[in-house]
């Protein structure tokens, strides 16, 4: 079972990190030690969105596959159909927050 | 009709003095570091241990 505050959390901090290095990537183009760390962080980043999606609901419009997300049928109205999962999960004032 | 009182722009008034002075800023090339893990870098707020000032006198971890 996979911890969904947790995944959460990962993301936070990736992003966080994607979001730092591009500041920097601003003002340093040619960094080659900024842009395999770029690289890096984004790859997790993709992946970690990519797993969240599979398992809970889409966390961006670019993990929106009604085909394979919200593995875990996690807060949602049409758990056994194909349906837009984009209102899947919890709102922020149903404790989507973590 | 209205009018909209238009705020004197103050910064003409801003000239050198004796309480106002020039000065030239000078901001070195920051280089490439070894950033902190994720985690760590969320929680200093900067991904760049050179950076990792303290702004606040509290909050924070030290690395």
């Amino acid at each position: 079972m996979i911890d969904q505050k947790n995944l959460l959390s990962q993301i936070t901090e990736i992003s966080f990190t994607v979001n730092d290095l591009n500041l920097y990537l601003d003002t340093h183009p040619l960094d080659e030690n900024a842009l395999n760390a770029f690289k890096d962080a984004m790859t997790q980043r993709k992946q970690l969105l990519q797993t969240y999606a599979e398992n809970f609901e889409p966390l961006t419009m670019n993990c929106i596959c009604p085909d394979s997300n919200n593995k875990t049928k996690s807060h949602t109205k049409y758990p056994d159909q194909r349906h837009f999962t984009w209102s899947d999960g919890p709102l922020p004032w149903e404790g989507g927050v973590f | 009709m209205n009018s909209v009182a238009v705020k004197e722009c103050e910064c003409e008034t801003a000239t050198p003095s004796k309480s106002v002075a020039l000065a030239i800023a000078t901001v070195p090339m920051q280089p490439w570091e070894q950033p902190y893990d994720p985690k760590t870098a969320l929680k200093h707020g900067t991904i760049f241990p050179s950076l990792d000032l303290p702004f606040y006198v509290t909050g924070g971890d030290q690395p």
